[in-house]
């Protein structure tokens, strides 16, 4: 059987969102850059609705 | 380019383009508009004297001797309990004030002209560090600082000013950045810009050789000397963008240890407010956590303008005085690029191959990205009567920004 590719063996890891999954992923010696993404304001609806009005503009 | 954007960047153009001049001290009663007799003017939003906290109260009382109305501190608190003095916010009246920024009529201010637009500003001068007024100590001692400041340091730099002319605060202040300082909590490098500039001609005044030495002592040891004018400065700046219709630039944030209170440039005439938080402080000894006081000060003017916490990338030994790391301070620093939409082309960043310093927050892109602005900022303890306890950290309230939003698109949307 052939071995895997060695992207596969050796996995680079992009987390998005949430810290604490980066956080065990680093301690347990894997490869790992974190981007600290949030949903637009928060995920509060009345917030991005208000922005959206003001795409308008 | 839409109407919000076509805006903003007239009101940035604004903001880069100002020049602000300091050219003199004067009473405060004789310049600032609208100071009057039994007024004094506060850091932060509008505040009535019933939710003043202690520190700022203790600047009233401490004022209020200073000023002749009350023979004791006691006796000046009835009289703020009685109505007897009116309150108003330093900028409502063209001014700020660092800490409590308590003003009184007869305190000396420095004078600030934005030679471009015409728009003048005023702070008073810096008292020093630990038991003073501004963190909410007022002992005999800190009003016997206060008099001989007006006895001896005020009339020696209005003379010397006489002599110097006008001199450029943004210079100075671009010369601090690739010196160390972020102008708010670190204005040591400006401190000293200014006493080189000024100390010649305060020896020409021809007064008493003691007097010039003893004013030159105290503000060269005192490492915030300069603050007062970097905060007029960056507020003669931004009001100059101030009032923009369709504007979503921040031009104030500020506290007053009860609220913390933002303006917005396409909204003139209102304040939008929220509780102030309680910075994350590194202690002066003898000082724990508990002792602090709520966030406090005119000073997060330094932030709105871009600088202080902004550009602590500039000033790493403010980062690690409030427990943390140069990547920290470079984290800062980038992170706030975030909430921001130009580059100020006179302050610029050694470490980040000189761009310009981050200006223009955005009320959308704080809401939008969840990132509060954050503030580097001095503590006062909680009660009055004791003065600083430390140096600390502290975010914006996303609330204020949520109302601003909100009343932005009622207005215009």
């Amino acid at each position: 059987m052939r071995e895997p590719a060695r992207f596969l063996r050796e996995p680079k890891i992009v987390n998005v969102g949430a810290k604490h999954f980066y956080d065990d992923l680093k301690s347990q010696g894997a490869d790992a850059v974190h981007v600290d993404w949030r949903p637009p304001a928060g995920g509060n609806r009345e917030m991005a609705d208000l922005l959206d009005k003001l795409k308008k503009l | 380019m839409g109407k919000i954007e076509e805006a903003n960047e007239k009101a940035l153009k604004s903001i880069i383009e100002a020049k602000p001049m300091v050219i003199g001290i004067k009473k405060a009663k004789d310049v600032i508009p609208g100071m009057k007799e039994h007024m004094l003017l506060h850091a932060g939003p509008p505040i009535t004297w019933e939710r003043m906290c202690d520190p700022q109260r203790g600047a009233v009382m401490g004022a209020s001797v200073f000023e002749g109305w009350a023979d004791t501190p006691e006796e000046a608190a009835k009289m703020a309990e009685r109505g007897e003095i009116e309150f108003a916010p330093c900028h409502d009246h063209d001014s700020v004030g660092p800490m409590a920024g308590i003003t009184s009529p007869s305190m000396s201010v420095y004078v600030v002209k934005n030679e471009v637009h015409g728009n003048m500003t005023y702070c008073n001068l810096n008292e020093g560090l630990g038991k003073v007024l501004r963190y909410g100590a007022y002992s005999k001692e800190v009003l016997d600082r206060l008099r001989w400041m007006e006895s001896e340091m005020a009339p020696l730099l209005t003379e010397a000013f006489k002599r110097s002319g006008p001199i450029d605060l943004v210079g100075i202040m671009a010369k601090a950045l690739h010196m160390g300082d972020e102008l708010h909590c670190k204005n040591t490098a400006a401190t000293f810009i200014f006493l080189k500039t000024m100390s010649p001609h305060m020896v020409e005044t021809g007064f008493d050789g003691k007097i010039v030495s003893r004013v030159m002592e105290f503000m060269g040891r005192n490492e915030l000397t300069f603050l007062q004018l970097s905060m007029a400065a960056s507020k003669a700046m931004l009001d100059a963008g101030h009032g923009i219709d369709y504007s979503t630039v921040v031009t104030t944030m500020t506290r007053n240890g009860t609220d913390f209170g933002i303006r917005v440039s396409g909204l003139p005439g209102q304040w939008f407010t929220a509780p102030a938080p309680k910075p994350k402080t590194l202690f002066f000894p003898g000082f724990k956590e508990g002792d602090e006081g709520g966030d406090i000060g005119d000073s997060a003017i330094m932030e709105t303008m871009g600088l202080g916490n902004f550009a602590c990338i500039c000033a790493p030994a403010v980062v690690q005085v409030v427990g943390g790391t140069v990547k920290d301070a470079e984290n800062f620093t980038r992170e706030m690029r975030e909430i921001t939409i130009a580059r100020h082309k006179a302050f610029t960043i050694p470490y980040m191959n000189f761009e310009g310093t981050s200006l223009g927050i955005d009320i959308r892109k704080v809401v939008e990205t969840g990132i509060e602005p954050s503030i580097n900022t001095g503590v006062t303890h909680k009660k009055a009567g004791i003065g600083g306890v430390g140096f600390g950290l502290v975010r914006a309230p996303m609330d204020c920004f949520k109302k601003a939003l909100k009343a932005f698109v009622e207005k215009y949307g």
